[in-house]
């Protein structure tokens, strides 16, 4: 014991050893909050909470520093479920012995799960939101909060008083007095729960004394008196038969009945899952013979596309290949005639000279500079020549290499009048006697006073 | 019979767990030794 004034340890005297003051009273008010403390511990033991809290109330006003009595304190105030209140006297405790201190486990125990705190804190928010609920007359609603909240916190005493007293103003006295005895359970001689509790009684006694009056006076209405959590259950009618025919014919009526029922409603849908398991399956062959068809029209045009470039380049192809053949045999008749030129063979320079395909383009200037210088020197030779061509075509009946031929001559020699009057009879022999009439005209023209223009001139009479 | 209006005065809101703090600050943490003390220190100016 430390001396309540200066703080040193007391010894057995009425008077404190350091600072001279007396102690009698001091210690004696030690031993009453130590007493207090007792009962108070004996009173929780046996369940009398609010007995002993009321008890070790007394003792720490007494000794605040009464540790042991705080800590009591704060256990029954858990157990009543008022966590902030328990928690504020172990709290005081702590500052009082901070040291080998009971209260340090409780606190560490309750805050060490954050989700168990808030659901704390939850709870306590519903009760007080409940308790706002049957104060502004909303029972219902109050009522459904409360058990929400004694779910959560089944120790909170006022709870289920609160609850009790709600189901007592809406007489559900049965449910009232389950809800009270649980609040009994944990304290036992709570003056609330023990007021409710003899209100519940004496309402429950007197109903069942006026039931009793009413089956005794009517004994035929024997309906026993029913609470909301009464379940009615009605008598059976039903009789099993005894007679083992009617057993077996019942048992072929039901064999027969379950297989017209599977006929008539299974059936049916297995069939119509098959028939739908076909459909998808036919609907999916569909699907993709449709997309094959259509890269095969896709690929056909491609190979219609790839068949006509192929067709174009190869005519491109023929036509160059073509060319150079032309070209090379071209080169070769010049050659050829430049060497009868270079040998005083005309004739023949003539006849290779002839044989250069003209309608081919060489795009050689020395190419065309010899055929040019070549044509003028063989020119007369070359005007022979045609004509004897034009002529041999002429005898054959080929009126039209004769037409060429001779045409070729009168463009080489222009006084060649019996070429143009042969090329006249030319189209004359092939049926033209438009252009026969022109070439003879021609004679008639160019060449009066040649034998032939009379000649020429007879055959455009003739053709009239 | 229970006066319904009655009994609900009876009950109070509770404290939520953020309201601790102010609850340990708030209440009167004094006991006899201190009614004590203070009858000294009275006792002590009156001399």
């Amino acid at each position: 014991m430390l001396c309540f004034y200066c703080g040193s340890q007391l010894s057995n005297s009425d008077y404190c050893s350091n600072c001279g003051v007396k102690v009698t009273v001091f210690k004696k008010v030690i031993r009453m909050s130590n007493t207090y403390y007792n009962m108070g511990l004996v009173k929780a033991s046996n369940r009398d909470l609010s007995g002993a809290a009321d008890l070790l109330r007394r003792s720490l006003k007494l000794d605040k520093r009464n540790v042991r009595a705080r800590n009591l304190l704060g256990l029954v105030y858990f157990e009543m479920g008022e966590t902030v209140q328990a928690i504020s006297e172990w709290v005081i405790s702590q500052h009082f012995r901070p040291d080998k201190n009971p209260a340090n486990g409780y606190i560490k125990s309750v805050q060490s799960n954050a989700n168990k705190l808030e659901e704390m804190n939850h709870n306590i928010k519903k009760f007080n939101i409940a308790l706002n609920y049957a104060k502004q007359g909303n029972d219902d609603m109050a009522i459904i909060q409360l058990k929400k909240v004694l779910n959560q916190n089944p120790h909170l005493i006022k709870g289920h008083q609160l609850l009790a007293l709600l189901l007592m103003k809406n007489e559900e006295y049965d449910r009232a007095k389950k809800t009270i005895n649980k609040a009994l359970e944990i304290d036992l001689c709570n003056p609330l729960s023990l007021k409710y509790n003899k209100v519940i009684d004496e309402y429950l006694a007197r109903n069942k004394k006026n039931i009793d009056k009413r089956q005794a006076k009517d004994p035929d209405t024997n309906r026993p008196y029913l609470s909301g959590n009464d379940v009615v259950i009605p008598p059976h009618s039903f009789r099993e038969s005894t007679n083992g025919a009617i057993t077996i014919i019942n048992v072929i009526i039901g064999l027969v009945i379950g297989a017209l029922a599977m006929y008539f409603l299974v059936t049916p849908v297995k069939v119509k899952n098959e028939v739908n398991k076909t459909n998808e399956i036919i609907l999916d062959y569909s699907q993709k013979l449709a997309i094959k068809n259509s890269s095969m029209s896709e690929l056909e045009g491609q190979v219609e596309t790839l068949t006509n470039e192929k067709a174009s380049l190869q005519k491109k192809l023929d036509k160059a290949t073509s060319k150079d053949e032309t070209t090379l045999k071209n080169y070769d008749s010049l050659l050829k005639a430049l060497n009868s030129y270079i040998d005083e063979e005309y004739d023949a320079g003539a006849e290779a000279y002839k044989e250069i395909d003209t309608k081919t383009e060489m795009d050689s200037d020395v190419f065309n500079t010899i055929y040019n210088a070549l044509g003028e020197n063989l020119n007369e030779y070359l005007a022979e020549s045609y004509f004897n061509a034009g002529e041999t075509a002429y005898a054959s009946g080929e009126y039209e290499t004769a037409i060429d031929n001779y045409q070729k001559c009168f463009e080489i020699d222009k006084d060649k009048v019996e070429a143009l009057y042969k090329t006249g009879w030319s189209y004359k022999n092939l049926g033209d006697t438009t252009n026969a009439d022109k070439k003879f005209n021609e004679v008639a023209s160019k060449f009066p006073n040649s034998e032939f223009a009379t000649l020429a001139k007879n055959q455009i009479s003739s053709n009239d | 019979m229970i006066n319904f209006d009655e009994e609900i005065k009876k009950f109070h809101p509770s404290l939520e767990i953020d309201d601790t703090e102010d609850a340990i600050y708030n209440s009167t943490v004094s006991d006899v030794t201190d009614i004590m003390l203070q009858i000294i220190e009275e006792m002590k100016k009156n001399q």
